[in-house]
C-alpha cells in the first residue's frame, strides 16, 4: 500500500551573505588581486609618516565620514572619551584652550589665562564669542560648563581631573578664576580636553539628562553646528560661519557622519568614494586604499594591550597573568596583524607619549624587558598554579580584524601551553559599554583592546590604575604604586615627576595588570580630492574638520 | 526500421529510468565522504585545527604542509574544514531531526485528531510558517545569547510547519483511503491505525521533504556564523570560516573564503540533489500505484 504523494515544499530560497562572499572570493581569485602571495613576510605594509599635508584650497559641498567605531551614543561633551563621539564632538564645542599640533596650548574661548600662584588660573574669556543660536558665552556658561562635568549624577569620566579641584568662580562677566587645593602639573592639559568644554548652560539646564542625545543636540560654540541625528542611520553637522576663529576658514559645508563597523564595508564604502574618509584604517585595507585615495600615517599615543578586569578569578593570581603575556606573540601581532605598522611595546605608555623629561623616560624604557612570546614559561607557570586551568574570558572587538587575530592567537598558544582562555567577541556596543559600566565587565576577565593617551603625559594614563579610578576596571590596589602617583600628581617639576611615574610604571609592569602589546600609528584616510587633514592624534579633541578641504 | 526504434526508446525509457543518475551517485558519494572525513577529522587532520602562527598566515594552496593554505592566524585551512564539517553537518541535522520529529507529530494530530484541533494547529503552522526562520534565529540569539543551542531550537521550531504541513495534507489524503476504515471496523484503536498504518506509508515523502530541509538549514546556520552569530570562537564551521576569511579579500587573499565557500555549496548541492531524487521517485512510484 502506497500513498500517493503530495507535492513536496521545501523553505522559500534565501539570498544570503554567504553566496555572495564566495563569488565575491572566486572573482578576486580570477581576477588575482595585486596581493596574491603567499606567507606573512609579504604581507607587510610600509607606512612612511605624514606631518604636513597641502593645505586645503577650494570649498566643498558636503562630505561623508565614517566612524568605525560606530554610532556615539550620546554626544554629550561630558561623555567624549571614547573615539565615536569625540570624533563628531571635536568639530562642534570647544574649550577654553585648545591643542597645537604638538599638544601646546592655543587660546579657544578663552583669550589667556593668568596663573597668580601655584593654585589659581585666572582665565579671560574671548570678546565676542558666540553659541550657534547667536548667544554670548558668559563666564556665567564657563563655570557651569566645568561644574557640570563634575556633577557625580553625570557620570563623566572627565570628572576625574578635579583631584585637587576646589572651586570655580565669575570673578568678572570676561573672567573666570579657577583655585586648585595643592598643585597640579596636569591641570593645563584639560583647559584644552572636554572637562573644561563650555555649552550654553540654559540650553543644557532645558535637556536636562538628554542634552547631548538625537532629540535634544548640543549647543556649543564649534566650528561645526549639530544639525540632524538620524539614528542608527546619521549624524549631521553643517557649518557654523559665525565662528569666532576668523583665521580658521573651514571649506567643507556640511558633513554627515556614517557608522559601518565592518571593516570589508568601510573599505567598499570608501574606495567607491561612497564615503569620503575614515579614521582609523582597517589594516587589510592598506594596499587597496593607498591605491585608490590618500592614506596617511603619523605619530600617535596609542596602545594595543590587555587589562584584567576582574581580579576575583584566574586574573587575581600573578602567575597566571605572568602566563598570559608569555603567551603573546608579539612578533606575530606586529609583523602579520599589523602588517609592520605597529611597534613592541615594553611599557603601557608608549614613547611617543613623553611630553616631557624624555631622557628619564626613555632610560626606565630601555630598562624594562623586550616582551617575547615564551611557550615553555607558560607550561612552567601553568604547572605552578592550578588558577592556570581555571576559565578566563578575554573579551574583545569583533568588528576589529586585528583584535580578532589577535586575540585568536593569544588564546591558542595560551592555551596550547595549558591555559584555559575563552574568547568572548563583542560588537561594538557591547565592547563600549565596557569602559562605561561595571555591569557590562561582569563575566569577564580580561579584555584585548587599542587605547589611547588624551595627552603626552604619562602620569594621566598611570593614574587610571590607582585605587578606585574610574578606569582601575580590575579593582587592583598597590600601596606603593597609589604613593608614587599621588606623590607625582603634586609635583611640578617635570624630571621629578618622571622619576616618580617611572618608578610607578615598573611596578604595574612588574604586576601584569595591564599587559602592553603594541604601539600603533594614527591612520587617516580620505579621497583624492580632498586635503588639508594632517594625520594627527590631536583629532580628537581638536576642530580637525576645519582643515579640510578641496585640493 | 519502424519496429525496432520505437522498441529501442522504449527500452532506453525504462532503463533510464530505473539507473540512478550520475549526479545523484556523484551527489551520494560526496556526501558519504564528507561525513567520513567529519567523523574521521582527528585522525585525518594534518594539523590541530586551532594551532596557530601568526607569521604564517595568509599561506597559499600547496605550501608545504599546508595543502589548502593557512587562513589569517595561520590555522590550517585543511584542517579547520576538516573539524568544521562537523558542526557543518551535525547542526543542520539535528535541526531537521526536532523539526521532522515536531512537524510529524503535529501533523498527524491535525489530519487525525478532532477537527478543532486541525484548525488550532493548521493556524499555528501558518502563523510560523510565515515567520523568517533565521529572523527567528537572531532572535533567539539576541535572548538566549550567542551559540548553536538556540538559534538550532530556533530554525526547527520555523521549520516545524515545512514538515508538519505536508504531513497533514499527505495523512488526510491516507485517511480516505478504504484501508484505514477496514482497519478501525475491525476494531484497531485510531492512533494504533495511524502509527502502524498511515505513518510508514509517509515515510519516504518526509524523507524527501527532511533532505530538502538539511540543506536549507545548513545554509541558515552558516548565515548566522557568517554573521558572528554561530559558533563561538575558536571552534570553526564553514560559516565562522568564511566570515574569518573577509578582511583577507581586501587583500587579494580569495583561498580562505573560497574553501569553506565552495564546501558550503558542494554540500548544499548534493543534498538538494539527493532531496530532489528521493521526491521524483516517491512521485514516480505514487503514479505509478
Amino acid at each position: 500500500m502506497h500513498s500517493t504523494p503530495a507535492t513536496l515544499t521545501a523553505p522559500r530560497s534565501r539570498g544570503t551573505a554567504l553566496a555572495a562572499t564566495a563569488l565575491l572570493a572566486a572573482a578576486t581569485a580570477a581576477c588575482g588581486g595585486s596581493a596574491g602571495g603567499g606567507g606573512g613576510d609579504q604581507r607587510q605594509f610600509d607606512a612612511e609618516y605624514t606631518s604636513d599635508v597641502p593645505a586645503a584650497a577650494t570649498p566643498v559641498e558636503g562630505i561623508t565620514w565614517n566612524l568605525p567605531t560606530g554610532e556615539p551614543p550620546i554626544l554629550d561633551p561630558a561623555q567624549s572619551a571614547v573615539e565615536s563621539i569625540s570624533t563628531v564632538v571635536s568639530n562642534m564645542c570647544e574649550g577654553l584652550f585648545t591643542f597645537d599640533e604638538d599638544y601646546g596650548l592655543q587660546p579657544a574661548l578663552a583669550e589667556s589665562v593668568e596663573h597668580p600662584d601655584d593654585l589659581t588660573y585666572v582665565f579671560t574669556l574671548r570678546e565676542g564669542a558666540t553659541f550657534w543660536n547667536g548667544n554670548p558665552v558668559t563666564a556665567d556658561d564657563v563655570v557651569y560648563s566645568v561644574t557640570r562635568i563634575l556633577d557625580p549624577a553625570l557620570a563623566s569620566p572627565w570628572a576625574a581631573w578635579a583631584v585637587n579641584f576646589e572651586s570655580i568662580t565669575a570673578t568678572a562677566p570676561d573672567e573666570v578664576t579657577l583655585r586648585l587645593t595643592g598643585p597640579d602639573p596636569m591641570v593645563d592639559n584639560f583647559f584644552a580636553l572636554p572637562a573644561f568644554t563650555v555649552v550654553e548652560r540654559a540650553t543644557a539646564e532645558a535637556a536636562g539628562p538628554a542634552f547631548g542625545s538625537a532629540g535634544a543636540g548640543v549647543m556649543c560654540t564649534g566650528a561645526y553646528e549639530f544639525a540632524a541625528w538620524d539614528q542608527g542611520q546619521s549624524i549631521e553637522l553643517t557649518r557654523n560661519d559665525d565662528w569666532w576663529n576668523s583665521e580658521a576658514e573651514p571649506l567643507v559645508e556640511s558633513v554627515t557622519f556614517t557608522f559601518v563597523t565592518d571593516p570589508s564595508a568601510q573599505v567598499a564604502s570608501l574606495r567607491s568614494g561612497e564615503t569620503d574618509g575614515q579614521w582609523i584604517v582597517p589594516t587589510a585595507g592598506f594596499d587597496q586604499l593607498s591605491e585608490e585615495g590618500d592614506l596617511l600615517f603619523g605619530e600617535s599615543l596609542q596602545n594595543f594591550f590587555i587589562s584584567a578586569t576582574d581580579l576575583t578569578g584566574p586574573m587575581g593570581d600573578p602567575a597566571v597573568r605572568d602566563a598570559l603575556q608569555a603567551a603573546i606573540d608579539y612578533e606575530g601581532i606586529s609583523e602579520s596583524v599589523y602588517r609592520g605598522t605597529a611597534e613592541h611595546l615594553r611599557a603601557v605608555v608608549p614613547p611617543t607619549a613623553y611630553g616631557y623629561a624624555e631622557d628619564v623616560f626613555q632610560e626606565a624604557y630601555e630598562e624594562l624587558p623586550q616582551p617575547a612570546q615564551d611557550l615553555d614559561r607558560v607550561a612552567e607557570l601553568v604547572s605552578q598554579t592550578p588558577r592556570a586551568s581555571e576559565e578566563l574570558v578575554l573579551a574583545y572587538l569583533a568588528a576589529a580584524d586585528e583584535d580578532t587575530r589577535a586575540a585568536t592567537a593569544i588564546a591558542d598558544a595560551a592555551n596550547q601551553a595549558g591555559m584555559n582562555v575563552q574568547l568572548r567577541p563583542l560588537t561594538p556596543p557591547e565592547f563600549g559599554a565596557l569602559f562605561a559600566s561595571p555591569q557590562a565587565r561582569e563575566g569577564f576577565d580580561a579584555l584585548l583592546s587599542v587605547g589611547y593617551l588624551d595627552y603626552p603625559e604619562p602620569l594621566a594614563y598611570y593614574q587610571f590604575f590607582t585605587t578606585g579610578n574610574f578606569y582601575n576596571f580590575a579593582g587592583w590596589s598597590d600601596p606603593e604604586y597609589d604613593a608614587l602617583i599621588g606623590e607625582a600628581l603634586g609635583t611640578v617639576d617635570d624630571t621629578e615627576r618622571a622619576e616618580l611615574v617611572a618608578r610607578a610604571q615598573a611596578i604595574i609592569l612588574e604586576q601584569d595588570i595591564v599587559i602592553p602589546i603594541v604601539s600603533l600609528p594614527t591612520a587617516v584616510y580620505h579621497g583624492p580630492e580632498l586635503t588639508g587633514l594632517a594625520p594627527r592624534e590631536t583629532y580628537r579633541y581638536t576642530p580637525w574638520l576645519a582643515a579640510l578641504g578641496g585640493e | 526500421m519502424t519496429l525496432t526504434l520505437p522498441a529501442l526508446r522504449t527500452r532506453r525509457g525504462t532503463s533510464r529510468a530505473r539507473r540512478r543518475p550520475v549526479a545523484v551517485l556523484l551527489s551520494g558519494g560526496f556526501l558519504v565522504v564528507v561525513a567520513a572525513v567529519a567523523a574521521l577529522a582527528p585522525v585525518l587532520a594534518p594539523h590541530s585545527p586551532d594551532a596557530t602562527s601568526l607569521l604564517d598566515s595568509f599561506l597559499l594552496p600547496g605550501a608545504p604542509g599546508h595543502l589548502l593554505g593557512t587562513d589569517s592566524t595561520g590555522r590550517d585551512t585543511l584542517s579547520r574544514l576538516m573539524y568544521g564539517a562537523r558542526l557543518s553537518l551535525l547542526a543542520p541535522l539535528g535541526v531537521v531531526a526536532l523539526a521532522t520529529i515536531a512537524g510529524v507529530t503535529l501533523g498527524l494530530l491535525a489530519a487525525r485528531g478532532p477537527g478543532w484541533l486541525d484548525v488550532l494547529l493548521s493556524r499555528a503552522m501558518d502563523v510560523v510558517f510565515a515567520f523568517p526562520g533565521l529572523l527567528l534565529a537572531m532572535l533567539a540569539i539576541a535572548v538566549f545569547g550567542r551559540g548553536l543551542t538556540a538559534p538550532m531550537i530556533a530554525l526547527a521550531i520555523a521549520y516545524t510547519p515545512f514538515v508538519g504541513r505536508v504531513v497533514r495534507s499527505l495523512a488526510l489524503q491516507e485517511s480516505a483511503r478504504p484501508y484505514v476504515e477496514s482497519y478501525q471496523v475491525m476494531g484497531f484503536g485510531r492512533l494504533a491505525v495511524t502509527l502502524r498504518h498511515v505513518l510508514p506509508n509517509l515515510t519516504p515523502v518526509i524523507a524527501a521533504q527532511s533532505a530538502l530541509a538539511f540543506g536549507y538549514a545548513l545554509i541558515d546556520l552558516a548565515t548566522l556564523s557568517f554573521l558572528g552569530l554561530g559558533v563561538r570562537p575558536p571552534q570553526s564551521d564553514w560559516g565562522s570560516m568564511i566570515a574569518q576569511a573577509q578582511p583577507a579579500l581586501l587583500q587579494g587573499l580569495p583561498w580562505p573564503a573560497v574553501v569553506p565557500g565552495i564546501a558550503v555549496l558542494l554540500t548544499v548541492v548534493a543534498v538538494n540533489v539527493l532531496g530532489d531524487h528521493l521526491g521524483n521517485s516517491v512521485g514516480r512510484t505514487g503514479e505509478r500505484s
